[in-house]
Parts: C-alpha cells; structure tokens; sequence
C-alpha cells in the first residue's frame, strides 16, 4: 500500500525535476513588456527600385559570385556590389545594384538572378549602367529572409504590409512576438 | 583536287568566324555572358541550363532556356532546414540541417532523390570532388549542439555514401577545392588551407587566423583565392598553395572602423 504511492511520488518527483531542467531553454518567455531586441526597417519607396546606383562602400559582406572578370559581393537585404576583377591585385568598385531584401545571387547570359524578399527577378544587366528587371517570380522564398542575423535575440516579426525588410535595429521592443 | 574544293568553304569559314569576333567589340566591355561561379554558402546554382533554388524546406526547378523569363518546373520537398546547393556532375549536392542530401539530374531536369547522409543538427555547407564530399559542420546557437567539424564523406557510390574521416574544426562556414588543395573558412577564427593529395587525410598547411572567412571562391586558372568575411574581401594567389601570396583587400566599413 505504502509502496506504490511512493513509488508514484518518486515519479511525479522525477517528472517535475525534468520539467524545471532547461529542456526549454531555447524558447523564450514571450510574456515580455519591454526588452532589448531587433526592429525591422523597411525600405523606402526609392529604396525599393531595382537600380544601378554609384559605387558604394560595403557594409554587411554576404555571399560571392565571380562571373567573368567580375566579383560580386551581397551587401545583406541591400544590393549587390559591382568590382571589375580583371587586375586582382587591383580590383574596382565600379557600382552597386541595388536589390533590397536580397542575400542571394547567380548570373548566366546576362541576366542577374536575386531573391527579393520572397521573390525572384531575373534583372538584365547588359547594360550594367542601367540594369532593368525582366521578369519577378512571386513566392519562390515563402518564408523570405524575415529575420535578424543575431541569435539569442526577440525580434518585432515583419509585418509584409509594411514592405520589404532592409536591415536591422538594435532598440527597446514592447511586448516581441518574434525571437530567435 | 580535293583540297582545292575546301579553299572556298575555308575561307568562307575563316571570314565568318572573323566577323563574329570583330563584331564583339561593343561599346561596353561588360560581358555576363556564360555562367559564374558563387561560394559554397550558394542556395542557388545552375545544373545543365537550369537553375536550381533551394529554400527552407525545397528544392526549385526552373527552366532558364528563357534566360528573362525563369520558369518554375517543378518543387521537391527536402525536409527543413536545407541551406545550401552544390553542383557535381548530374548531381546536387544539398546542405541541410540534418545532413547532407544527394540528387540525381541525370534523367530529367527535375531532381530524383538519391540518398541522404545524416548527421547530429549543424549547419552545413558541402563540396564534392573526385567522388569525395568535404562537409562543414557548425554549432551556434540556431545550429544547436554538435561538434564544430568537417566530415569526409566517399560519394563513390552515390546511395550509400560513406564517412571517411572527422577533422575537428574552430566555426567552420565555406569551403573550396581546386586539385589538391582545400581552403576551408572558419568565421571569426580565419581560414585554412590543406593539402588534399591523400583524398580522406587533409594536412593542414596554414591557417590565416586573423581574416574573418565566410564564405570562399577558387578561381582554378588564375590560381586565386577570393576570401569574403565580415572584414571584406581578401584575395590570394595560390600557385604556392604553402606560400600564399596576399593580392588585394577590399575593406567593409566595419573593418575600417
């Protein structure tokens, strides 16, 4: 008689030891007033053109691409920097695409494929000097690039009505619903 | 007699072939022609004439033959966390959270799956050459738990690839092979060059432990190494891959800070 309920309550002890070990540890507590964390900053109208703007220094270096003589550099959710490459010991900053939202590039014939947010456009770069879009396939990236480089952090989630994200800011979040 | 008749069509030939290179010289030099090459960290890249994406949990087709107009052919579910694209012969090479994931083009242009080989969760890049697959494994905290490390993997056999060798690493990110030489990115902890002759054994060379690396581009004619990394861009002559030769840096604004 004694014997099984103590055999239960070593159990129930057990249980309750392993639900206060940090098991859950990733997953924050969201019931947060205000907290230090990631905002969004969406891009301006003139910010969201597809357009060759002058050479610009690099901020957030992401991924790379050589096509040709030309080495192509993701500035993260900014563009893509242009450098002529022929004199590697020498290379140019010969100008910036601007592609907001974008972390993503490949180029083949002419044509400058990058993610926009949760889209894809193929961009006609034979006249770099004035690249135009040819074409935007929507929702080939559903889940977009929706979320801060940072880890460890709460973030205020995207709001898609708000535009497309263009970076980060480190500021005091009210009540995030987003962490990572 | 008969090399009398071919003068004519020679030097018709000749004189085409002349027009069409003369009739290259535009005015602008640009040239995108052809296909580039992108890092190991690539989530796109092209696979005889079409383009493949990979994002969160899919693999996208699309059909290019229209270069201004990609078309998507078709999307194969791959299981979460899948982060990055490889091309190998008829083959796609997919990095994901849980492993590294095999795919045959050879049939069709929409990919066949081939096998899988799993691995504790770590975020993974992976090359492939001469049948060998050299695949990074990182920790952090979105990547969980899992020593940082590169496995080696034989993928002579394409459904049953086989872990040769674990080579415990710092924060490894992208990697690149040319010939016997792989150059292997370790975030803020630099990057290292090893000698690949012995395919499963890498010797460490060196280890440039003061150069941010992410992500890594070999350029096997020149012999150039392009190095990207928070700090910038780095670029190396590797004909003396025991002797790198520092080429140019191109600082990002943090760096010169």
């Amino acid at each position: 008689m004694k014997t099984p309920i103590l055999k239960l309550l070593t159990l129930c002890l057990f249980f309750i030891s392993l639900a206060s070990c940090n098991f859950w540890e990733t997953v924050p507590d969201f019931d947060v007033e205000e907290v230090e964390g990631y905002r969004p900053i969406y891009a301006t109208e003139s910010e969201t053109e597809i357009k060759t703007l002058p050479a610009r220094e690099i901020e957030d270096p992401g991924k790379i691409y050589v096509i040709n003589d030309y080495l192509l550099l993701v500035d993260r959710l900014k563009g893509i920097h242009v450098f002529d490459n022929e004199d590697p010991e020498n290379p140019q900053n010969i100008g910036f695409v601007q592609i907001t939202g974008s972390n993503d590039v490949a180029v083949r014939n002419n044509i400058l494929y990058a993610d926009q947010a949760s889209d894809l456009l193929a961009i006609d770069i034979s006249n770099p000097e004035n690249v135009k879009v040819a074409s935007r396939v929507k929702n080939v990236f559903p889940f977009g690039v929706q979320y801060p480089q940072q880890q460890g952090f709460y973030f205020e989630c995207p709001d898609p009505e708000k535009g497309i994200v263009i970076g980060w800011e480190l500021t005091t979040l009210k009540s995030p619903k987003c962490y990572r | 007699m008969k090399n009398l008749k071919l003068l004519p069509l020679i030097t018709i030939l000749i004189t085409l072939s002349l027009t069409l290179f003369t009739s290259c010289d535009s005015d602008s030099e640009f040239d995108a022609s052809g296909e580039g090459k992108g890092g190991s960290m690539a989530r796109f890249t092209f696979l005889k004439g079409y383009l493949y994406i990979v994002d969160e949990s899919t693999l996208k087709t699309f059909d290019i033959s229209n270069p201004e107009n990609p078309s998507l052919l078709g999307t194969e579910n791959v299981g979460a966390g899948v982060e990055t694209i490889f091309p190998y012969e008829n083959y796609l090479f997919l990095g994901t959270q849980w492993g590294m994931k095999i795919y045959s083009v050879e049939n069709s242009p929409v990919p066949n799956y081939l096998s899988d080989f799993e691995h504790s969760f770590a975020c993974d890049p992976v090359v492939v050459t001469n049948s060998i697959a050299y695949v990074t494994l990182r920790s952090g905290t979105t990547c969980q738990t899992g020593q940082d490390r590169m496995e080696i993997v034989d993928v002579s056999d394409l459904r049953n690839p086989e872990l040769l060798n674990t080579i415990p690493m710092q924060n490894p990110h992208g990697l690149s092979v040319s010939d016997t030489v792989l150059f292997v990115c370790e975030g803020d902890f630099g990057f290292k060059v090893f000698n690949i002759k012995d395919r499963a054994n890498p010797e460490l060379i060196s280890h440039y432990d003061s150069i941010p690396s992410y992500d890594v581009i070999t350029n096997y004619g020149r012999k150039e190494l392009i190095i990207t990394g928070k700090n910038g861009i780095f670029q190396y002559d590797y004909k003396d891959p025991y002797n790198l030769k520092e080429l140019s840096q191109i600082l990002s604004v943090p760096a010169n800070e």
